[in-house]
């Protein structure tokens, strides 16, 4: 199975028509990503088309475009490293699909820098189509926020870190 | 008839569809997110096509995706399935103008009848009674507190793209709905990609049932009989059955008369439910919705009928038109399916995704096990907590009960909690054995039917 340059242009102009900002095709040594720039609103599109293997055994090449790993891993030093040695963790109790906002294009909860009480709702977090909402765990101000909106996270993975007043 | 056919969905509907369309002769290509690579749908497919990321924004949702691999894949069919992308008519005119068949309705009659909101309208029209509520789309707050004050609280906020209780949430004061509003905006957004809500007036003691209908796209329609939904937690569905034990012959007539017409003034293609709300003090019915597509519960009507629906949608979807007619429709004996989630029921139905260690289906005389799990798949964390529908036939009610209970018991699924020690014990209750219950009894009495332990926090 192969695809034409002709076919390449007929799925780009579908995406270019829908709302659809990414897509992602990838079947067996073919793989297709193409993401829509949001800035300007321009179809640039970065598109990497893996040529079908011309023999059956030739070794995998690597893949051109890097796709974040599926998996989120709870003990990545580099994001859970606590911010000070006074502040408090927010971790995520499930593993699931991390929200800063009550819904898409609406402000975050919190940002960086504001003032929480005690049981503020300060995020969602979505297991299994279950929205939950996280509190904040103290009295405090938001330190920082390790996870980008719409990740996914691990189970006691810190989503947030405050500094309790 | 249809030649090759992308499933555009996962989990158990997904290996349901592929199943039917080999007995048909038709080619299957899966499709997964990066999570789902061990889904058991990709292995029985002919083809698998990797769609994108886990979230189901960035996969399962993604109409450019599963459009382009259709294309890569030279399919002239996808079929939806139920929930992701399955009442979206955009996607629907995005297959046709990508010269694909949709397996389902018109783009035309989902924007009719998918959107709950029109539906009302069109059920009023075809002079089938509706529930009290916003005649269109309240999208804000401030709207939905003004319908709420006219209407009168208790109320219903309802996702007018929704389905499946996705979406959906009672308010019982004014504070409650600005509050839960917000819910279920975001779920409505999640689920459908559609924050867009509604309101109707809760009717409190009710029964759930819903009519089958297949029509053929050029105003034939036909009713499969009813299921009778009302065993619901939070607006899902629980427990499903058919036919609905508590309604009289009269209204069960009306109630079929009444989804077929509504259905034939669509020219409705496929396979639909129209869903209704028998209101027990008034003995009398409303028009809720319409879902334009395959139902989760499908297979209690396949039991009770021994029509394969999936199929008849497969060669509708094809140009065979309907293989039946309303004489060929004889309902016999008693269907009841249970749903099996990954939650932990005696932990507020806490979702717990993870590996099932050890999994053995039941099996037997008149027991069906619609699933997609097999022993050592990782229920992933970022879909529906469904890992499995039970379905029982018998040629009783009391009969199938029993036969549930033996398959319930006999399914071993251990690594993550789920809901079967939960159904076991609703299946005891004096409320379920001789049918004395509304929508709402569960919600009440779940403490009755199963302990919650406390959770720390």
């Amino acid at each position: 199975m192969s695809l034409t340059y002709e076919d390449v242009q007929e799925i780009l102009k579908i995406i270019d028509q829908s709302s659809t900002k990414e897509i992602h095709i990838e079947v067996d040594d073919f793989k297709l990503i193409v993401r829509k720039h949001d800035a300007d609103g321009a179809p640039t599109v970065a598109s990497t088309v893996a040529p079908p293997a011309a023999t059956a055994s030739a070794p995998p090449t690597a893949t051109p475009v890097q796709e974040p790993a599926a998996a989120p891993s709870a003990d990545d030093s580099a994001k859970s490293a606590a911010p000070s040695d006074t502040a408090v963790a927010l971790n995520s109790p499930l593993s699931g699909t991390f929200y800063r906002a009550p819904s898409p294009g609406a402000d975050p909860f919190v940002e960086t820098g504001a003032k929480v009480s005690t049981g503020d709702t300060v995020c969602i977090l979505d297991v299994m189509k279950v929205m939950n909402t996280l509190k904040a765990p103290c009295d405090g101000v938001v330190l920082s926020l390790p996870v980008e909106d719409a990740e996914a996270v691990a189970a006691g993975q810190p989503v947030m870190w405050f500094e309790p007043k | 008839m249809l030649r090759r056919v992308l499933i555009a969905n996962r989990g158990e509907i997904a290996v349901r569809v592929i199943r039917a369309c080999r007995e048909l002769g038709i080619e299957t290509v899966a499709v997964y997110s990066e999570a789902d690579h061990d889904s058991l749908h990709v292995r029985l497919a002919d083809k698998a096509v990797c769609i994108g990321a886990a979230q189901a924004t960035r996969s399962y949702l993604n109409s450019g995706s599963l459009i382009g691999a259709a294309m890569y894949v030279k399919a002239d069919g996808i079929h939806p399935g139920y929930g992701f992308l399955a009442e979206n008519a955009a996607f629907s005119d995005a297959c046709v103008a990508a010269g694909i068949k949709f397996v389902g309705p018109t783009g035309k009659s989902i924007r009719q009848m998918a959107d709950k909101a029109v539906a009302r309208t069109m059920a009023a029209d075809a002079g089938v009674p509706t529930v009290p509520g916003s005649d269109g789309k309240a999208i804000d707050v401030a709207e939905l507190t003004a319908v709420a004050d006219e209407i009168g609280y208790p109320v219903l906020i309802k996702a007018s793209a929704g389905g499946g209780g996705r979406g959906m949430m009672l308010a019982e004061n004014p504070s409650q709905l600005s509050q839960n509003a917000m819910t279920a905006q975001a779920e409505a957004q999640a689920a459908f990609g559609d924050s867009s809500v509604y309101l109707e007036k809760y009717i409190g003691n009710a029964r759930h049932v819903e009519v089958q209908v297949l029509g053929d796209g050029k105003g034939g329609v036909i009713h499969v009989g009813e299921r009778d939904c009302s065993m619901q937690r939070r607006h899902q569905k629980v427990v499903e059955e058919g036919p609905c034990p508590v309604i009289t012959r009269n209204l069960r007539n009306e109630l079929h008369e009444a989804a077929v017409m509504l259905s034939a003034s669509v020219d409705y293609e496929g396979a639909g439910t129209v869903e209704f709300l028998v209101d027990l003090d008034k003995k009398t019915f409303y028009f809720i919705e319409m879902n334009t597509r395959i139902q989760v519960e499908h297979p209690v009507t396949e039991v009770l009928t021994g029509i394969d629906l999936v199929r008849e949608q497969l060669l509708i979807a094809g140009g065979e038109g309907l293989s039946l007619k309303q004489k060929d429709v004889k309902l016999r004996g008693h269907a009841i399916e249970c749903r099996i989630n990954a939650e932990d029921g005696a932990r507020n139905f806490m979702p717990s995704p993870g590996t099932l260690v050890e999994y053995v289906a039941p099996g037997g005389p008149g027991v069906r096990i619609d699933s997609h799990c097999y022993a050592g798949y990782a229920v992933p964390p970022y879909y529906d907590s469904m890992i499995a529908k039970v379905i029982v036939w018998a040629p009783s009610r009391s009969e199938a009960i029993d036969r549930m209970r033996t398959a319930l018991a006999g399914y071993v699924i251990n690594g993550i909690p789920s809901t079967i020690p939960f159904h076991l014990a609703l299946l005891d209750t004096i409320a379920f054995r001789k049918s004395k219950f509304n929508t709402q009894w569960l919600e009440k009495n779940i403490e009755q039917v199963m302990p919650q332990e406390n959770l720390a926090t």
